[in-house]
């Protein structure tokens, strides 16, 4: 054996033991918790992230305008509209234009699928993280639903680069109405359910009633975003802040909780579930009829492009929208996505390239809450704060 | 970048600035050594939390922008949605004072930027690699513009049968 293989050790102090959690899947994705217990108590933790960094705003300087977006959906797949509407909506501000009011209605029906699929997973994930593995099938299960109405709409399970600055690729297939409505159907059916089997379970409510409490002061000192903040009782949400797509024609409601702890939290998701489904609803029954694509790009086309878009309902991928110059100038923009706001700052220097990209995910921003929230709880109330958080370390590495 | 686009601070927020016309941010431009006094304006006016802290790289024009995007939950009504403070940096050692007094949620972002441009945060107390690896990245900066990813040829690679003994 060579010296190397030797295992460091070095003195802490006395009563203080150091837990290594992670970096192997301690939830749903690399990341490690540091934690230093004093028993079984908490005294100090440290988020150590990274693990799945890949350095995506200097890729991004690499690539056309457009290209960034598969790359930046490798952020979140699960929630894949979402954070890169943002990206889209950032260029849209830097060239000037806005997409139709068709396109808005069916980004927002595909953002409200991905936010129900994005919700679904990470509670699937909590409920396999507090031992409850039938809820874990359910809400995976159920999940299949909403994965396969957007592969309906897009033509992909999850990666759907489904958006162009100034529209959408797809119009609506035939029958997806019907298709959505049914979906919505069973599931409504299904919330029921899940109040039996999982929101009102006594085991389950004393593990997460009063855990990982974050009051209303702490949580906007902290930034923390998403379904998070709006448990602690602040109504924070980008869809009603800084309307777009088509969320300011749509009637629905922020549902907050003000207990702020781990059961808030739970509830909260499935409130926003229940908004989610309202808004699908309307924005299926009252989209407008129209142009999918900014006229700009329409008269570009040429004939045969012009053919596939009316005949097969699609946008044909037009050399005029690879080689996009934005002017020169910054803009930036916010998306509500499932774990909370996306922020895109980008600029550009009127290149083909993007001359910078800053992008800050929710994740990114919640992970904060494990260094002040998580000291002063026992560890076995870890899984229950980690899974309540919905913390996705690929979106927070970026 | 664009002084052409922007117009002035119509918003009934009390702060010099200019309103960009691409997405209405209000740009604060200021120095290291007044960009306490800034930010604590701000955050008397309502603005509690940090969205975004990062920078862009010139390398052309020998400076590097700190730029730090700050919003409020309830701020009264007629004041900008982002407060977007620039502060100009040389890129030789940069330092400007950490705002984590202030504003707590700028922690992780503020060593993101050390470990990404190399600034140094004067009274962070805290201030280490995060995303990287502290030591293949001790003195590298990889999104300073002068750092240039090398791309490898995976199908192509010259001698490729060698790698395999």
């Amino acid at each position: 054996m060579s010296q190397q293989s030797q295992i460091l050790t070095r003195r802490i102090d006395k009563d203080i033991l150091e837990v290594f959690i992670g970096p192997q899947h301690p939830g749903s994705g690399h990341m490690r918790i540091i934690l230093r217990v004093d028993g079984d108590i908490i005294v100090e933790a440290e988020p150590d992230i990274g693990f799945v960094h890949r350095t995506m705003e200097k890729l991004a300087e690499g690539r056309e305008w457009v290209k960034n977006q598969p790359l930046f959906e490798r952020m979140a797949i699960l929630d894949a509209a979402n954070c890169t509407l943002g990206y889209i909506m950032a260029i849209e501000k830097l060239l000037g234009i806005e997409p139709p009011p068709r396109a808005k209605y069916i980004r927002t029906i595909l953002a409200e699928l991905n936010r129900i699929a994005s919700h679904l997973y990470g509670m699937g994930i909590f409920a396999i993280l507090l031992g409850h593995s039938t809820m874990y099938m359910w809400f995976f299960g159920d999940r299949e639903v909403f994965v396969e109405l957007a592969e309906r709409l897009t033509g992909q399970r999850l990666t759907h680069s489904f958006f162009w600055p100034g529209g959408v690729r797809r119009d609506l297939p035939s029958g997806f109405k019907d298709e959505l409505e049914k979906g919505i159907k069973y599931f409504e059916k299904r919330l029921k359910e899940y109040e039996v089997m999982f929101l009102k379970n006594p085991v389950i409510r004393s593990r997460l009633e009063g855990v990982g409490y974050i009051s209303r002061q702490k949580a906007a000192e902290l930034g923390i975003v998403g379904p998070n903040i709006r448990a602690s009782g602040i109504r924070h949400d980008v869809r009603i802040e800084e309307p777009y797509a088509a969320y300011p024609e749509l009637d629905f409601e922020v549902p907050i909780y003000k207990e702020g702890d781990a059961l808030a939290r739970t509830l909260q998701r499935v409130d926003e579930l229940r908004e989610s489904l309202k808004i699908l609803k309307q924005a299926v029954n009252r989209i407008p009829e129209g142009p999918i694509l900014h006229e700009k790009y329409l008269k570009m086309f040429t004939k045969v492009l012009k053919d596939v878009l009316e005949t097969e309902k699609r946008v044909k991928l037009a050399p005029a929208l690879f080689n996009l110059r934005p002017p020169k100038g910054e803009a930036y923009a916010r998306v509500e996505a499932g774990r909370g706001e996306y922020f895109y700052y980008v600029v550009s220097d009127g290149q083909n390239k993007p001359y910078r990209v800053r992008v800050v995910s929710p994740s990114f921003r919640n992970s904060i809450v494990f260094k002040y929230v998580l000291p002063g709880h026992r560890v076995a109330d870890l899984p229950a704060i980690y899974g309540s958080i919905d913390y996705f370390p690929p979106e927070a590495d970026r | 970048m664009a002084e052409e686009t922007e117009g002035k601070n119509e918003t009934k927020l009390p702060l010099e600035g200019s309103l960009r016309k691409s997405d209405q941010a209000l740009v604060v431009k200021t120095t290291p050594p007044e960009l306490l006094e800034t930010a604590n304006k701000l955050k008397e006016q309502g603005y509690t939390t940090v969205v975004s802290l990062s920078a862009v790289d010139y390398p052309k024009d020998g400076k590097m922008t700190l730029i730090v995007h700050v919003t409020g939950y309830e701020l009264p009504p007629g004041y900008p949605k982002m407060v977007e403070i620039q502060v100009d940096l040389p890129r030789e050692n940069p330092r400007v004072p950490s705002l984590i007094n202030v504003w707590t949620s700028v922690d992780f972002q503020e060593r993101e930027a050390y470990e990404m441009f190399g600034i140094t945060f004067e009274g962070h107390p805290d201030l280490r690699h995060i995303l990287l690896d502290p030591e293949e990245f001790k003195d590298l900066r990889p999104l300073r513009k002068d750092f240039v990813v090398k791309e490898e040829n995976i199908m192509l690679k010259e001698n490729w049968g060698d790698y395999r003994g």
